[in-house]
């Protein structure tokens, strides 16, 4: 039970830890790539 | 019960104690190469010695006249830029003194719940240390705060008399939170294991969120002084309010407020982390009996942790910042992104990467033994890799992308084909997953096995881990000062100047700046140091952690 | 023995609780005699800025302007909230400005006598400072803050012509707080000579800050010049002369001695409140008694302090008087008297609570028959201090705004010749009841007696506390209420004219003593509870 519990645990932080990597590249892509900076003229 | 001198073999165990020094020495001559060369050749040849009022002197003009300076200036004997050195030397150091409680407030809160979770000796002991750390260097983050405020109505006396006008309601609640916090962290440590869980989780709640308030209420004044909310200064009757009430909203909660706050209770995070770290590293040396050392390497490397966790959030906080102030203040944004101050953001994000490799290089050592142990050969591959992926990325994050030239669009400028922003932001992202996988990995994977191999630590973690400590206060008043530089030479972007003319040019100029934060760390780090020889709280006797 | 003993003082307290209780009903009837009948018939509740329109239209003073409009805070009025800031600041900093004095000479005797109880109370005392430091300077900012938004030509005009001075006072504050902390932190590691060195030098930095501050303090009563102009520019913005004429202007000695005897006194009196608080507290023998004994030394810095103050507040009522006559007149001759009332009928109260205090507590010394004629002595002390007392609290007239005003009934008994002589005869029964008090905290035949303290000199000693830190509130306020309507006397007006009147009338200012006090006995109070040493056996103490 414990160890079952700990694993789920293990599950849901590696997941909390790419759903962050996956919001780092969305900001990215929506503000870096598209927006930032100013095209060069 | 394991000793670090009594280990199982001898012969890895001299090798291990050592650790290899070289990506130590390989990390310092990086840091120096990077700062000679920044300093040598990239700040000249991107106009970096040449002031803000001298380039924006044409918009200085416009200046609204009511706003000039009616008084005469009051000089302090350090040369044209004496008074911005002064207030960057107080403000710097203030943020140093003041990101304790910002950053610190949520590791005490962790330090509680876990304390209250797992009931081991060590969360309640650096739990305790630190909150008697931060309330004894309360007053001084205090003194400097109000040494601050003194040194802007003196050597800004126009632009202090507005600026406390208009945030006056902002800054009484930030005044009479001082109050409130300090009872808060004073309460925490007086009633560390004498109160019941739920209690004392409470107190550490209140403190931090006092003081996140009281971060919010100051941040509604300097975010404001970068992009303020109206396009002048207009006063109305006296009474309550000296405007409409719309107006002063505008400016409270004006376009970079929030990112700014969420920036900065990142970077204070990762600040406290980093320091704890620095900290935990000084104790170690000091200390010579086993549990001592035993703690103190784990509260190094609970340092670490924190510090990476606030490291990996600030550069989307941060992206969202320099996207506030490029749609609402552009040309300060052109100022510190493609302008004679964008050294200081290649500056930034240079230690960020070399912060990261020190990060990766720490673990790589530290784990070295407890992964040979439990034979994971991939994650120490792993934890190599990152290392080196994390070099090259910040090879790229530190390109200059032109030379020779004010702007970077300036004609006749060399524009550098490895200097675009494309690949910097993919560059930036590497660094984050990095960080954010070997947080994973130290945690989920590493997580019950690390207890055994406290005490262990090699001279080459504990190097990276001191490293990690100077890099991670250094970046933080960096980090201010593109703030300040960013505005130069305007206090309130647009409409008060800064008084003086082209006589006190703005920013302070690149090797001034640098003697500032020098004395302004060395200041810091020798009270942090002193404090907390006095407020540690070191294990007595062997505990079972 | 100790059972015996204990039951006898059991006995008595309860006839010598009454001769406290009665000092106490007689100043707080007096105070609402204050504030219901004299305050009116001497025209206190009448603002100055009123009093003095025509001499504020006239004024052709000149500082620098903002043009900005007043901010007002709600139905609190402005200078409410500078009198709330800057009274708590007060009350905090003079724990530096007269505890470390305190503290150094503990440490001192400590050094010199090696007895526990001086050790276990330095410690406390300077553990409890340290604490408070951070209290004190957060609302020296916030007062700074509040007099930067509240009043802003003003605050423009005096950090410009104060540069210099109020930057040593930030730059002290490192200094002072590194001394202190380091001092704690020498506590059995350090020789004592550095030791002593360490606690000396924190005593002198924080004694050059309050000078350092007190140029702008006395400055704002007597400006030592006309009006401000900034002829200069660079280091300073006017010429040397006219800098040091404002900085070193002529009460800046005398509010800066008086200051530091007020500060002695008030730590004195909290020492021995505080005291009373861990004697009550505090349940093992070894810790009543040197709690007891704590208060009796705490009450022998409190006199100190106490008898110097008639001589150096005269010698600053004679500086403003000099000075700035039209001031001097308004809270000595007009309708700022009944400040000055007020703060002798707690200077009073002061002499009175003490002199209960050592009437009843050395009653078990005092007692036997061959000591009878000391008893008499205390005794006779007493009386003299309450017809004292009588005098010192006459209004000197009643039925106009100023004293010479026509119409005004002239109090045959309120004269200042008379009060001379009143305030004289308190302090040399201070000085008197001091020496013996000395004498008696260091002999040895006392040494058995400290423990059993009397209920009636608990509450003797609360008292005194309490009236202590009252007195520095209303000693600040005086300062205050003299220079008002102005900021900067006949230079920077209060801002607002007749729709902003100053000073704060007497139930506002009332409101914020009571804040102020509970506010910072509160703090006091449980920050005692942790930074107190106890013995923790049946040592020598």
């Amino acid at each position: 039970m414990n160890r079952n519990r700990s694993r789920r645990l293990t599950y849901a932080m590696w997941i909390a830890i790419a759903i962050y990597i996956g919001i780092a590249i969305y900001v990215f892509w929506h503000f870096g790539f598209t927006k930032l900076p100013p095209p060069p003229i | 019960m394991t000793t670090p001198a009594g280990g199982a073999s001898s012969a890895p165990d001299e090798h291990d104690s050592r650790g290899d020094t070289r990506k130590i020495v390989g990390i310092l001559a990086a840091l120096a190469i990077f700062i000679i060369v920044l300093y040598g050749y990239i700040i000249p040849l991107q106009g970096g010695f040449i002031s803000s009022t001298a380039i924006r002197a044409d918009d200085l003009l416009g200046a609204d006249p009511q706003f000039e300076a009616q008084m005469p200036i009051q000089e302090v004997d350090l040369g044209a830029s004496g008074r911005s050195i002064f207030i960057a030397f107080v403000m710097l150091t203030h943020i140093l003194f003041a990101n304790l409680h910002l950053g610190g407030a949520w590791v005490l809160l962790s330090l509680v719940v876990l304390d209250l979770a797992f009931r081991k000796e060590r969360y309640a002991r650096l739990g305790m240390s630190l909150a008697l750390f931060n309330v004894i260097l309360f007053s001084a983050g205090a003194t400097f705060a109000a040494a601050g405020v003194l040194f802007f109505i003196s050597l800004y006396p126009t632009f202090a008399t507005q600026g406390f006008h208009i945030y006056w309601w902002p800054l009484l609640v930030e005044a009479i939170l001082f109050g409130i916090e300090i009872f808060f962290v004073y309460t925490l440590w007086f009633t560390w294991g004498r109160i019941r869980g739920a209690w004392h989780v409470f107190l550490a709640v209140g403190y931090a969120l006092s003081i996140y308030f009281q971060t919010l209420a100051i941040d509604t004044f300097v975010s404001g002084m970068l992009t303020p909310g109206e396009k002048t200064i207009t006063w109305g009757a006296p009474g309550l309010l000296g405007m409409p009430w719309i107006d002063y909203l505008q400016w409270w909660f004006n376009p970079t407020l929030w990112p700014l706050q969420f920036h900065r209770v990142a970077a204070a995070v990762s600040y406290f982390g980093f320091l704890i770290a620095l900290l935990a590293m000084l104790h170690f040396r000091d200390r010579t009996d086993p549990p001592s050392k035993k703690y103190w390497d784990w509260a190094g490397s609970f340092g670490i942790l924190w510090g990476l966790v606030g490291l990996v959030a600030q550069p989307l906080l941060g992206l969202w910042y320099m996207y506030s102030i490029f749609s609402h203040q552009n040309q300060a944004f052109t100022n510190i992104m493609t302008g004679p101050r964008a050294w200081e953001m290649l500056m930034m994000i240079g230690l960020l990467s070399l912060l990261i490799v020190t990060v990766s290089v720490y673990f790589i050592e530290r784990r070295e033994r407890l992964l040979v142990r439990l034979g994971r050969h991939d994650i120490r591959n792993l934890f190599r890799a990152f290392a080196i992926v994390a070099a090259v990325a910040g090879l790229v994050l530190v390109q200059p992308a032109w030379l020779g030239g004010i702007m970077q669009f300036d004609p006749g400028t060399w524009a550098n084909p490895l200097g675009l922003m494309y690949y910097k932001h993919i560059a930036i992202l590497v660094l984050v997953a990095i960080g954010t996988i070997i947080i994973g990995i130290d945690l989920l994977v590493l997580r019950e096995h690390r207890d055994k191999e406290w005490g262990n630590l090699s001279r080459a973690s504990w190097m990276a881990a001191l490293i990690a400590g100077v890099l991670g206060s250094w970046i933080v008043i960096i980090m201010g000062y593109v703030r300040e530089s960013a505005r130069s030479p305007w206090l309130f972007y647009n409409i008060i100047p800064v008084p003086g003319g082209q006589t006190y040019p703005t920013p302070v100029p690149p090797f001034q700046i640098f003697v500032v934060w020098m004395i302004g760390l060395g200041l810091a780090f020798a009270v942090f140091w002193f404090t907390s020889r006095v407020t540690s709280y070191h294990p007595e006797r062997e505990e079972e952690v | 023995m100790v059972a015996r003993e204990t039951r006898m003082v059991e006995e008595k307290s309860g006839k010598r609780l009454s001769l406290i209780s009665a000092v106490i009903i007689a100043i707080i009837a007096y105070l609402i005699f204050l504030a219901v009948v004299i305050v009116p018939l001497q025209g206190g509740e009448i603002s100055s800025t009123a009093i003095f329109a025509d001499n504020l239209s006239e004024s052709n003073a000149s500082y620098a302007t903002s043009n900005i409009p007043v901010q007002g805070v709600g139905d609190v009025s402005r200078s409410a909230v500078i009198a709330f800031a800057m009274l708590t600041h007060i009350v905090f900093a003079n724990l530096q400005v007269g505890g470390a004095w305190i503290i150094v000479a503990t440490a001192l005797l400590y050094f010199r006598y090696q007895r526990m109880r001086y050790r276990n109370l330095a410690r406390s005392l300077t553990l409890f400072t340290l604490i408070l430091f951070s209290a004190g300077s957060t609302f020296a900012a916030g007062g700074m803050m509040a007099i930067i938004a509240l009043f802003p030509d003003l605050a423009m005009n005096i950090f410009h012509l104060y540069w210099w001075p109020v930057f040593i006072y930030f730059l002290l504050y490192g200094v002072v707080i590194t001394l202190l902390f380091v001092f704690w932190f020498a506590w059995d590691r350090f020789r004592p000579g550095v030791h002593l060195a360490l606690g000396f030098g924190y005593a002198i930095s924080v004694f050059i800050q309050t000078i350092t501050i007190d140029t702008l303090a006395a400055g704002m009563l007597t400006p030592g010049v006309k009006a401000f102009s900034f002829t200069e520019s660079g280091l300073l913005p006017m010429t040397l002369d006219q800098a040091m004429a404002l900085w070193f202007n002529p009460t800046l000695w005398e509010l800066t001695f008086h200051r530091v005897a007020a500060a002695v006194a008030f730590f004195g009196f909290l020492i021995a409140t505080l005291a009373t608080i861990h004697y009550i507290d505090q349940k093992d023998f070894a810790a009543k008694k040197q709690w007891d004994w704590v208060a009796a030394y705490g009450i022998a810095w409190g006199l100190a302090g106490l008898i110097m103050q008639p001589v150096l507040g005269q010698m600053y009522m004679g500086a403003i008087q000099d000075n700035v006559p039209s001031a001097f007149m308004m809270i000595m001759h007009g309708p700022r008297a009944w400040a000055m009332l007020m703060m002798v009928t707690l200077l009073s109260g002061l002499f009175l609570a003490i002199g209960t205090y050592f009437l009843t507590r050395r009653d078990q010394l005092l007692s036997r028959p061959e000591n009878r004629t000391i008893r008499t002595v205390f005794k006779g002390f007493l009386i003299m201090t309450a017809v004292s007392a009588f005098i010192l609290v006459q209004p000197a007239w009643l039925g106009a705004l100023f004293i010479d005003d026509p119409g005004a009934w002239i109090n045959p008994i309120g004269g200042m010749p008379l009060k001379f002589v009143a305030l004289f005869v308190m302090a040399a029964i201070g000085a008197a009841i001091a020496m013996l008090a000395v004498i008696i905290l260091t002999s040895e035949d006392k040494e058995g007696q400290w423990g059993y303290l009397t209920r009636g000199s608990l509450l003797a000693a609360f008292t005194a506390g309490i009236l202590g830190t009252a007195i520095v509130n209303v000693m600040g306020f005086v300062r205050e209420a003299a220079r008002a309507p102005w900021t900067f006397y006949q230079i920077i007006p209060v801002p607002g004219g007749q729709a902003y009147a100053t000073p704060i009338p007497l139930p506002v200012i009332a409101g914020v003593w009571v804040i102020v006090l509970a506010l910072s006995w509160a703090v006091f109070w449980y920050v005692a509870k942790v930074t107190a040493y106890h013995p923790t056996d049946e040592e020598s103490v």
